[in-house]
């Protein structure tokens, strides 16, 4: 046994030692390192499944939305389909009746053009005259009417827009008669535009109160405009006229038997009334009570020569919601009136552009204070005769209007009042002094544009 | 002058200055609805229902009253006056009852305004004031009404109106 030997089986032994021991490690480190690579392994299977899935589930959502965006705009699109469709439907319908209806009006016209082609094709064969000529209707009877001086014409065959303007220029007597022709015009007669406007005053002393009764109740919705100006009629004549429940201008001016209760009929009957002339009628301050109940928008007021109402009567014209919108107010003539009615007047209708009050002798220069203040929209004042109002403040007040009549003479003597407003009792010939009256008015007349000229 | 042609029923053309036949509220629609500008050379306007000879009367009376103020708007305010025919217009409508009531029909379709109204007015004095023997007469009617009993008949037609 030498030492080298030993050292040299030493190390040999060392060697072989490290050598198991590294051949234990490193199989111990390699299933070690396995199992963990297979867990490793596996996680990263399942992260990347779960990638897969993701991505794939991207996929799908996204091509859902597409998918239901597509439906949405298809939806869409079938309904504007529809739409139109519809339209269509409603256009082809529309333009089948429109086409129907010009077809008909055509034939009516081409009918209407053969009658008259008849008509002159008679005279023709009457005249002689070439057949060949009458092939047109239109140019036929132009032909023939320069040859022939008494042609039948019928107005019935005129259009209605014609036939309307000619009955215009006709009085009601005319039309009544018009009526009595034949069954053609009497057809004519029965337009019912023909009836928005009766004019009875053409007529006052002809007509009965029973044909007026019933031609209101026949027209009754109709009608929207009346005259009876100077009608001598029984009460309760006046009482129909509350079926016209259209009715936006009534004139009653002159006659006599016009009173309180006709107008309590009236008033509750026709709500729409806008223009009311109550001119010379005996109405007191019941009337004028009922004027604000009913008609709130009333523009158009006369009540020129009614002396029956008091200055009560004309303050009551305001109250509630009564006449603010007054635009035309006639009191010439209402002798009885003082300042305190006219103030209150003044502050409530701010609309007013018209006002006449010609031969209120009562009332004094105060009432131009009340109208510069409370009518700023004033436009012509009358104020003939009044004899209490100073010329100072009526130059005064000629600035703020457009047109002014102003003058302290003594009323005429129809007038029936002396300057004082006390009654005159001799009252002759009213009707020849009337001419007079439209004189003085010219001649005294002076409006702001004269003065400044 | 920028100027139109009119055609008439039977095909007959007139030519006449815009301006004047803009008083034909008809016309003057088609210009605009048409687009038509001042200038000339259009296919010309027909006009079905007038004929020549109307026509000539009609471009006659516009021609007259070209420089006339624009009618007023609303003719309910107007005065039921006949008698204030200008004179030219007496004159102009001294003619047979078939050209008269030829003219109201163009005027009525062409939409002049006074033209209508004067031819109105010439009729409402023709009926004016008569009695109904009397239009009978004037338009050569027949009284289609029998018998005596037409006062009967008119009250019962109006009983059948109301009734309607």
């Amino acid at each position: 046994m030498t030492p080298e030997l030993m050292i040299k089986a030493c190390s040999f032994y060392t060697g072989h030692l490290v050598k198991t021991h590294f051949c234990t490690w490193r199989d111990i480190a390699h299933t070690n390192e396995n199992v963990v690579l297979a867990e490793k392994m596996n996680r990263a299977v399942t992260c990347y499944n779960f990638r897969l899935q993701k991505s794939v589930f991207h996929h799908w959502h996204s091509y859902m939305e597409d998918q239901k965006e597509k439906i949405k705009n298809m939806l869409l699109r079938i309904q504007q389909i529809i739409y139109c469709h519809k339209l269509t439907i409603i256009l082809t319908k529309w333009r089948n009746t429109a086409r129907h209806k010009s077809k008909k009006k055509e034939d009516e016209l081409i009918l209407k053009h053969e009658l008259q082609l008849k008509k002159w094709k008679n005279r023709l064969i009457l005249k002689r005259a070439a057949a060949e000529e009458s092939n047109f209707p239109e140019r036929s009877s132009s032909e023939v009417s320069l040859v022939d001086e008494t042609l039948k014409c019928d107005i019935s065959l005129l259009p209605e827009r014609a036939i309307l303007q000619i009955f215009f220029y006709l009085s009601l007597k005319d039309v009544i008669i018009c009526g009595q022709v034949n069954h053609a015009w009497m057809l004519m007669t029965q337009l019912n535009s023909l009836w928005n406007a009766i004019d009875f005053s053409s007529v006052k002393n002809v007509i009965p109160d029973k044909y007026i009764v019933s031609t209101l109740q026949r027209w009754r919705l109709n009608v929207l405009r009346l005259n009876f100006r100077g009608c001598l009629l029984r009460p309760k004549t006046f009482r129909s006229v509350s079926h016209c429940r259209n009715l936006q201008e009534l004139n009653v001016s002159d006659c006599p038997t016009f009173t309180d209760e006709s107008m309590r009929h009236i008033s509750e009957g026709c709500p729409g009334v806008l223009c009311l002339n109550l001119s010379n009628t005996t109405i007191t301050n019941r009337t004028m009570r009922l004027l604000p109940r009913h008609f709130h928008n009333l523009q158009n007021l006369s009540l020129a020569y009614c002396r029956r109402f008091t200055d009560k009567g004309l303050q009551y014209l305001n109250l509630g919601n009564g006449c603010h919108k007054l635009i035309y107010l006639d009191l010439s003539g209402c002798t009885q009136i003082t300042d305190s009615a006219m103030e209150m007047l003044s502050a409530k209708c701010h609309y007013l552009h018209i006002l006449d009050i010609s031969g209120c002798v009562l009332l004094t220069d105060q009432i131009l204070e009340d109208l510069q203040i409370g009518c700023k929209q004033l436009r012509i004042l009358k104020m003939q005769y009044c004899t209490n109002i100073s010329k100072k403040a009526a130059q005064r007040m000629s600035s703020k209007v457009q047109q002014q009549e102003y003058n302290t003479n003594d009323p005429p003597r129809w007038f029936g009042y002396d300057r004082e407003g006390n009654p005159v009792t001799e009252l002759d010939n009213i009707t020849s002094s009337k001419g007079a009256l439209e004189l003085t008015v010219k001649k005294s007349t002076y409006s702001s544009e004269d003065q400044a000229a | 002058m920028p100027s139109i042609k009119l055609q008439s029923s039977g095909g007959e053309i007139f030519e006449v200055d815009v301006e004047i036949v803009k008083q034909s509220v008809t016309i003057k629609t088609i210009l605009e609805d048409l687009g038509m500008n001042d200038e000339g050379d259009h296919d010309p306007v027909p006009l079905p229902n007038v004929n020549a000879a109307i026509l000539k009367k009609v471009i006659q009376w516009c021609t007259h009253h070209e420089d006339d103020p624009p009618p007023p708007k609303v003719y309910e305010n107007k005065e039921k006056r006949t008698d204030d025919i200008p004179v030219w217009d007496q004159e102009f409508l001294k003619v047979d009852q078939g050209t008269l009531f030829e003219l109201n029909l163009a005027a009525n379709y062409l939409d002049i305004k006074g033209l209508l109204d004067v031819t109105c007015k010439t009729v409402a004095n023709m009926v004016n004031r008569k009695t109904p023997e009397e239009i009978h007469k004037t338009f050569n009617l027949k009284n289609d009404f029998t018998g005596p009993g037409r006062e009967a008949q008119v009250q019962q037609e109006n009983q059948r109106c109301e009734e309607k």
